[in-house]
């Protein structure tokens, strides 16, 4: 064998097996908030963090989207959205993420704010993004929000 | 048996260690109960309580923030600030969105969202209320929707932390704990010292029985207090006692049926030997000899024979019972006896009223007729009479046999019916007598349901008096 094509064929090796190791883990965990359905609020929690497994692929803000519109996995969780409501897209610029929504117009009061809070505290958890505002085509369904801005519990006593 | 009642028992096995482990389980389940209840129904007290007042005033609060138009954080707290409401560690108010617009904590949440279970369930139009004891305290938290015109405006949420009860409650709770621990200790102390007590009785009563099975039945009990032990203990002594009596009866019995039984054994090898070691003994003295050793051989016949009824008696062998005319058994056993009477130069008179019928064996009657009839002739004085006579008198049937003869001393009356028993010994053996004969009268009578009685006669003699049960028909039955 030509001492020349040595290093390259070597290091050609060391790529192939690099890649094999990625591919037996290539999946990672994020943080979708829900709302926990009216039957089992009683005295509880109102919202409940669902660890989700995605492939980084697509960008992880995107798979965040898709996983906040899919259905949850247990029957003790319900999506916030309502019926036929699901984010579209989003932009991200300095840490205000803004998302676009669809369906989600009609959306008031109490039943607005747990979607809004479980956005928010979804989106928050991801690196980057500091505060998340709702828009339903150019109508503003939530202000720019943090984490800071929700109570999940009263912890004065 | 008695080798298991030898073995070791297990402390747990013991009564005493039983009636230790019920009575304080008894008293520990008191306890249990009186510190629980108590506690349980206080704080019952207290939640109600705490729901009553902290309901009333979140009804307070949401009837002065419904007369606004609108729920606003300046509105809230204007009026916040006019109810003047202290005492809550935490109260909240929020609009319709759970957007918090007035917060009283130290860290306020004013511009938050309170997603509380309890502002959640408000804002559906629910009044909620909650209150738990524990960490040393109670915490009690309330919400109540605040509606104008049947719309819901917001929520008002209170919380409440309150050490200063539960103090009190543990207070109590403590010195229960004490007094109980006290109770306990006092209740097993008490408990040991009665058990045992009561268990040094019974042991006591069970040695005693050890030692009255090993032979010595002089052995009592010493009789303490007036309770069931005490019965138990008086039971056993009268049992022992009759066990004693039965005893000493019984070595009596096989003392004097050997006796009885060596007598004429010792007359038949005496004379026998006397015939053997005779080398040139006469025939009319052989022949004497040979009929003195029949005469003994009658006599231990006699003896086994009523030994052996008498036996039968004790085992409780009864003959079948029929109707027996009294009557006529007596007419033939006086055919029977007239040769003896006749011999001894006795007159028999008797009167026998008809119809007099007993149910019994004819054996039995028969028994009982004979042996008091040649007794009366074998006691008798040469030209003395036996008088018999049967009859009926209401439900029983009596049969009296008198004599003229030598009669009974008053102390030796008692005594007549006993084994091998005799008056006069010489003269009863001369008769030919067992000592067995009023015993197996005394005792058929007894097994008819009858009974005997034995006195004195007028001028001389003795009268003895028989009563049976009459016989009672099927008829009469019923």
């Amino acid at each position: 064998m030509n001492k020349k094509r040595l290093p390259v064929l070597i290091l050609i090796l060391l790529l192939l097996l690099s890649g094999c190791g990625k591919s037996e883990d290539s999946t990672t965990q994020m943080t979708i908030y829900r709302a926990v359905s009216p039957a089992y609020r009683t005295d509880g929690e109102l919202l409940r963090a669902e660890k989700i497994s995605f492939t980084p692929g697509v960008g992880i803000i995107n798979s965040a989207i898709a996983a906040f519109n899919a259905a949850p996995e247990t029957q003790e969780l319900q999506n916030p959205l309502p019926e036929g409501g699901r984010i579209v897209g989003y932009r991200l610029q300095n840490g205000a993420l803004r998302l676009q929504t669809e369906g989600c117009g009609d959306l008031k009061g109490h039943e607005l704010t747990l979607f809004c809070c479980s956005a928010v505290l979804t989106f928050c958890s991801i690196d980057g993004v500091k505060t998340v505002s709702i828009y339903s085509v150019d109508e503003e369904l939530s202000p720019p929000l943090s984490e800071n801005d929700i109570m999940l519990a009263d912890t004065s006593a | 048996m008695f080798n298991k009642s030898k073995e070791r028992r297990k402390p747990t096995g013991s009564v005493q260690f039983k009636f230790i482990v019920s009575f304080f389980t008894l008293i520990a389940a008191l306890l249990v109960i009186l510190n629980t209840y108590p506690l349980i129904a206080s704080r019952d007290l207290v939640f109600r309580e705490k729901e009553s007042a902290i309901m009333s005033q979140a009804s307070v609060i949401s009837s002065s923030l419904s007369a606004l138009d609108g729920l606003s954080a300046d509105s809230v707290a204007q009026v916040m600030e006019l109810l003047d409401v202290t005492g809550y560690s935490r109260i909240i108010v929020t609009d319709g969105a759970a957007l918090v617009l007035y917060d009283t904590a130290e860290h306020s949440g004013i511009g938050k969202y309170a997603l509380f279970s309890e502002v959640d369930r408000a804002l559906g139009g629910e009044q909620v209320f909650w209150s738990r004891f524990e960490g040393g305290a109670f915490t009690s938290r309330a919400a109540i929707p605040v509606f104008r015109r049947g719309v819901t405006l917001g929520a008002v949420y209170l919380c409440e932390y309150d050490a200063e009860q539960a103090s009190l409650i543990m207070g109590i709770q403590n010195q229960l704990s004490t007094i109980s621990i006290a109770t306990c200790a006092l209740a097993l102390f008490l408990t040991v010292v009665f058990s045992r007590a009561l268990t040094a009785r019974i042991t006591s009563l069970a040695q005693a029985i050890r030692v009255v099975s090993g032979g010595d039945y002089a052995h009592r009990v010493e009789l303490v207090g007036n309770d069931e032990l005490t019965e138990l203990s008086n039971e056993f002594n009268n049992l022992t006692e009759r066990l004693e009596i039965t005893e000493q009866q019984r070595r009596r019995f096989v003392s004097d049926a050997s006796h009885e039984l060596k007598t004429p054994l010792a007359s038949i090898l005496l004379l026998s030997h006397s015939i053997v070691q005779s080398k040139d003994m006469d025939i009319g003295m052989m022949r004497e000899f040979v009929t003195d050793i029949g005469s003994e051989a009658e006599r231990l016949q006699r003896t086994t024979d009523k030994l052996l009824t008498l036996s039968r008696r004790d085992d409780g062998i009864n003959n079948g019972k029929a109707p027996v005319d009294v009557g006529e058994v007596v007419r033939s056993t006086m055919r029977l006896l007239t040769p003896l009477a006749e011999a001894d130069r006795v007159s028999i008179e008797y009167t026998l009223e008809e119809g007099c019928i007993v149910s019994a064996s004819e054996d039995d009657i028969y028994q009982v007729i004979f042996n008091l009839a040649e007794n009366a002739i074998k006691y008798n004085v040469p030209g003395g009479s036996v008088f018999i006579t049967v009859r009926g008198e209401g439900e029983h049937v009596l049969l009296t046999v008198e004599d003229t003869g030598i009669g009974i001393p008053e102390l030796d009356r008692p005594l007549i019916f006993s084994r091998f028993y005799r008056v006069d010994k010489a003269r009863s053996r001369e008769a030919g007598g067992s000592g067995l004969g009023l015993s197996i009268v005394r005792d058929t009578v007894l097994a008819l349901g009858g009974d005997i009685e034995v006195s004195p006669r007028e001028p001389h003699g003795t009268r003895f008096v028989v009563s049976f049960p009459c016989w009672i028909g099927e008829g009469d039955a019923e």
